[in-house]
């Protein structure tokens, strides 16, 4: 079914719509969950209260993109769950591992003074995004957004793995620089 | 700023970055077919097959071809075997050695020699020495046939004459012809010799010789009796 029609769904709140998603995005917002979770289990949990997020926000919400929506649901909702998680019960996930290398575009200072506006970051790196080349900027958001492995971003960008790290790396430190660069304190 | 801050607003961008990246992860990926590996394999192969084809056809001999020493031998000049060839007996003088029906394969290679020929052959003087078998010889004896592009091996008694009657032949270098062999032999002593009955020679390393009637007939006789 057409993302329209499932959006139509939505708003006239119709139940279908809820079934509709599943047939078309469940897999695909499984995988987005799992990179994050690295468990089935809490994947499957992510997953369902993706499923009630889009039905409590849509109306008003009317995405034109209902695919990159869900994924941007999915993603907060997983993420947030891997912070809940006790330390000990936290498992090696894609996530973690881009935790580590995000590590090397900040100082990780967490002081009260350092108040960061996570909407004006976002627009500085869309903007930092925008100014590189296509393979790099797909190669970070693969990464960095959808939380794709090394191997998976690679086969989709049409490079090997070690060029892959490569621009990544050389993609966080040019980050880095821009950041600084634009004033906040990394 | 910590790695967690960057991964919030990470998730905070433009929804046209995140859809373009979405699509090129989302597209049905074609499968690449690493064709150059499978190329230079099969180059490889293909490259032992010839070595071992060349190989193969420098350490065989060839059965009814000319051997190397002839092919290598200069123009052989038109030598009707004179020097070699004595008094037959009347009744079996003749230019051409007689094409006795053994098996068919010596009238065959007479066929293909003749008509190109531009000398003839005559059977050597016959010596006793060279009918009787030494008595010398033990059972022990391998003697290897190629004929027909078949490789046959002798024991024995046949073993033993054949090598006896091919080893003691006075070869002459310079009575080298073109003529083709009818079938090669490797005796223990001397590898190569080129034989052909019809025109009742034996050629190897050490030249040619002509053989006599009385040989021509013991080694149809060994012939005929392979397998």
């Amino acid at each position: 079914m057409e993302d329209e029609k499932i959006v139509s769904l939505y708003w006239a709140r119709e139940e279908s719509a809820i079934r509709e998603t599943e047939i078309k995005y469940d897999r695909y917002l499984t995988k987005i969950a799992y990179n994050i979770l690295a468990d089935r289990e809490d994947s499957r949990e992510s997953v369902n209260d993706t499923y009630l997020a889009a039905w409590n926000s849509m109306p008003p919400h009317r995405p034109g993109m209902l695919s990159t929506y869900l994924a941007k649901i999915t993603r907060r909702i997983s993420i947030d769950r891997f912070r809940y998680r006790t330390r000990d019960k936290r498992r090696e996930s894609e996530y973690s591992v881009s935790l580590s290398e995000l590590g090397d575009c900040v100082s990780g200072g967490n002081t009260t003074e350092e108040i960061v506006n996570v909407k004006l970051l976002a627009d500085t790196i869309g903007v930092f995004l925008r100014l590189q080349s296509q393979e790099a900027r797909n190669a970070f958001i693969g990464r960095y957004y959808f939380l794709d492995s090394i191997k998976d971003v690679a086969a989709y960008c049409g490079m090997s793995e070690s060029k892959c790290k490569t621009l990544l790396h050389r993609t966080r430190v040019g980050l880095k620089e821009y950041l600084r660069k634009e004033g906040f304190d990394v | 700023m910590t790695a967690e801050k960057l991964h919030d607003a990470i998730g905070l961008l433009p929804g046209d970055l995140v859809a373009s990246t979405d699509r090129l992860r989302t597209a049905p990926r074609t499968k690449v077919f690493y064709w150059k590996p499978i190329l230079a394999t099969a180059a490889c192969l293909v490259l032992l097959l010839s070595a071992g084809l060349v190989l193969q056809r420098k350490i065989l001999p060839v059965t009814g071809m000319k051997t190397e020493s002839a092919v290598a031998a200069p123009m052989a000049p038109q030598i009707t075997m004179d020097s070699a060839a004595a008094e037959a007996p009347a009744a079996e003088a003749a230019p051409m050695a007689p094409a006795e029906d053994a098996a068919g394969m010596v009238e065959e290679s007479a066929a293909e020699n003749g008509p190109w020929m531009d000398h003839s052959h005559r059977f050597a003087e016959a010596k006793k020495e060279a009918e009787e078998v030494p008595s010398g010889y033990s059972g022990n004896l391998v003697t290897k046939v190629w004929l027909d592009g078949r490789e046959y091996t002798l024991h024995g008694a046949d073993s033993a004459a054949m090598t006896d009657i091919l080893t003691e032949l006075a070869y002459d270098p310079d009575a080298v012809c073109r003529c083709m062999a009818e079938f090669t032999v490797d005796t223990e002593s001397m590898t190569g010799i080129a034989v052909n009955l019809s025109e009742a020679f034996a050629r190897c390393e050490q030249g040619q010789a002509p053989l006599t009637e009385e040989q021509v007939r013991i080694l149809r006789d060994i012939l005929e009796g392979l397998e």
